[in-house]
């Protein structure tokens, strides 16, 4: 561990974590090996589950442009916003495909994170933009992801000069690209976990923000915040599960605009504590793929020395294909 | 001279012979207890640092055996464990069983039973709590574990790319947040540390 690691000492100050008692150890240490007594009949190794990969085109067309009316839903859920509720129609229509056997779900994305470092002890922060492009093979619970670092988008020529003469380069891997095997572990975000009915999904989503801390107090920014990761084409969320998605995104107050492509461009702007005032945005093509996301910063908060109108984060997100074997990439 | 095996080699040979996996738990029990206690106390760690195991031991077929060290897929269980009890806690409500230890702090209260602003202790606690749930797990593990960034981005299943943007944004939320709850003296640490902690 490196002698001068802040975050970790500021931690440690907190106050040390006791080791465990030898009965807690033996406790814990019984309830195993119960566990392995329990075995008593060994499960064949299972495959796991094979996702539906829900892609491919929709039953229906997408005609023109949608004609941006609200539509009221029955019951007690919010008004959707037309646009979004003709793409949540979209996807709904889309026939999920099995996963054939041995097959992988590959996804493609490319985006940039602001980050920040200090040249030296005594140097203020440097601020930059690091681009990073991702492919990831997913199928039965495991996982293959290649990273490849890009080069830094700098705001300021001197900052540059000095990022590379502190070596920061090295320490960001810029340049490299790194393959590495995972085991997924089922989480939070996991489509399982989330209803296909919106007005249920909403009170999950609520639930679950309730527990989450607060970075700002605008409910429907943390609402679309949380709902944009269950988007993530990696988790390949079923056409159902999108549409709920997108029709609880259309009951915020968000606005949208119908692109010539025939895409969504979805835009919350919100206050952050760090940030200053921010625009969220999102793109979703015909089908509800997600297809892009973007932090803007409208105007920086006094910690962050960064131009008005930066992208603090952005994400580029190929559709989801299927290949037959993790390094491989579709054609075209 | 019997050699102990590794992480994968215990884990590979538990499949035909369940009780090799024991030597797993002799290695990281002690750690993912200190871990799981400063997350959710003494009490819930002691019992969640137990259940990861048994968690670990009934999915040990997906454990990618060629994997020598299973520290990154363990502190992967404990933190979806301790996520899940940090929300079990909200819906019981049972305030009782929370309370900070003389010496160990925990990190994922109920708001009502945080103490006196003025506590170091708690404004830490709140400025954690403050940051995006995939922020805050980030930046736990690299405070909480000598998990490098590479061994973090396994236990969470993500790039590695995205272990720095992420423990990149934490810092300087709670950095902001500390600040701003009049605490400038517990943020000067936290600018953007370049550790080469990569590995």
């Amino acid at each position: 561990m490196p002698a001068d690691d802040h975050l970790r000492d500021l931690f440690d100050e907190m106050g040390i974590p006791p080791e465990p008692t030898s009965e807690q150890e033996a406790a814990a240490r019984a309830r195993l090996r119960s566990a392995i007594r329990d075995e008593a009949i060994r499960t064949p190794l299972r495959l796991g589950r094979r996702p539906a990969l829900a892609f491919g085109a929709a039953a229906l067309s997408i005609t023109a442009a949608i004609v941006a009316i609200t539509l009221v839903l029955p019951g007690s859920s919010p008004a959707v916003d037309a646009n979004l509720a003709g793409i949540a129609g979209a996807a709904r229509s889309v026939v999920a495909e099995e996963l054939p056997a041995g097959a992988y779900v590959y996804t493609h994305r490319e985006s940039s994170f602001l980050s920040g470092a200090q040249a030296n002890e005594d140097s203020t922060v440097l601020f930059y933009l690091l681009p990073e492009t991702v492919d990831t093979w997913t199928r039965d619970n495991s996982k293959q992801i290649t990273t490849t670092i890009g080069t830094p988008i700098f705001f300021d020529t001197k900052e540059r000069t000095a990022y590379y003469a502190a070596g920061i380069d090295e320490s960001d891997g810029v340049g490299t690209t790194t393959t590495e095997d995972f085991v997924n572990i089922p989480g939070l975000l996991e489509p399982d976990r989330w209803s296909t009915d919106v007005d249920v999904l909403r009170q999950q989503v609520a639930a679950e923000l309730a527990v989450q801390g607060a970075t700002t107090s605008n409910e429907d920014a943390r609402m679309l915040a949380f709902v944009t990761q269950l988007l993530d084409p990696n988790l390949n969320p079923s056409p159902q599960l999108r549409a709920a998605i997108i029709e609880l995104i259309g009951g915020l107050n968000v606005t949208t605009v119908m692109l010539p492509s025939g895409f969504v461009n979805v835009t919350l702007e919100y206050a952050d504590p760090v940030y200053g005032s921010v625009r969220h945005e999102m793109e979703l093509d015909e089908a509800g793929n997600l297809r892009a996301t973007r932090i803007v910063v409208l105007a920086p908060g006094p910690d962050v020395a960064i131009p008005a109108g930066t992208v603090i984060e952005m994400t580029d997100w190929s559709v989801a294909a299927i290949v037959d074997s993790p390094g491989s990439i579709p054609a075209g | 001279m019997a050699t102990t095996p590794s992480d994968g080699e215990a884990i590979r040979e538990s499949l035909t012979r369940p009780e090799a996996f024991e030597p797993v738990f002799d290695r990281h029990f002690n750690s993912i207890y200190k871990y799981l206690t400063r997350r959710v106390g003494p009490d819930a760690g002691n019992e969640l640092a137990s259940e990861v195991f048994l968690v670990a031991f009934s999915n040990r077929h997906r454990f990618h055996s060629e994997v020598e060290d299973a520290r990154p897929w363990l502190y992967g269980i404990a933190a979806n464990l301790a996520r899940r009890q940090a929300r079990t806690w909200r819906r019981s409500r049972r305030a009782g069983q929370r309370s900070l230890g003389d010496n160990v702090i925990w990190l994922d209260p109920a708001p009502e039973d945080r103490l006196d602003a003025e506590s170091m202790r708690s404004v830490l606690l709140l400025a954690v709590s403050k940051l995006r749930n995939h922020e805050r797990e980030v930046l736990l593990l690299h405070a909480l574990t000598d998990l490098s960034y590479r061994e973090i981005a396994a236990a969470l299943s993500i790039p590695i790319g995205t272990v720095r943007s992420r423990l990149s944004r934490a810092r300087r939320q709670v950095r902001g947040l500390l600040i701003e709850a009049g605490h400038p003296e517990l943020a000067a640490g936290l600018e953007e540390e370049d550790d080469g902690n990569a590995g």
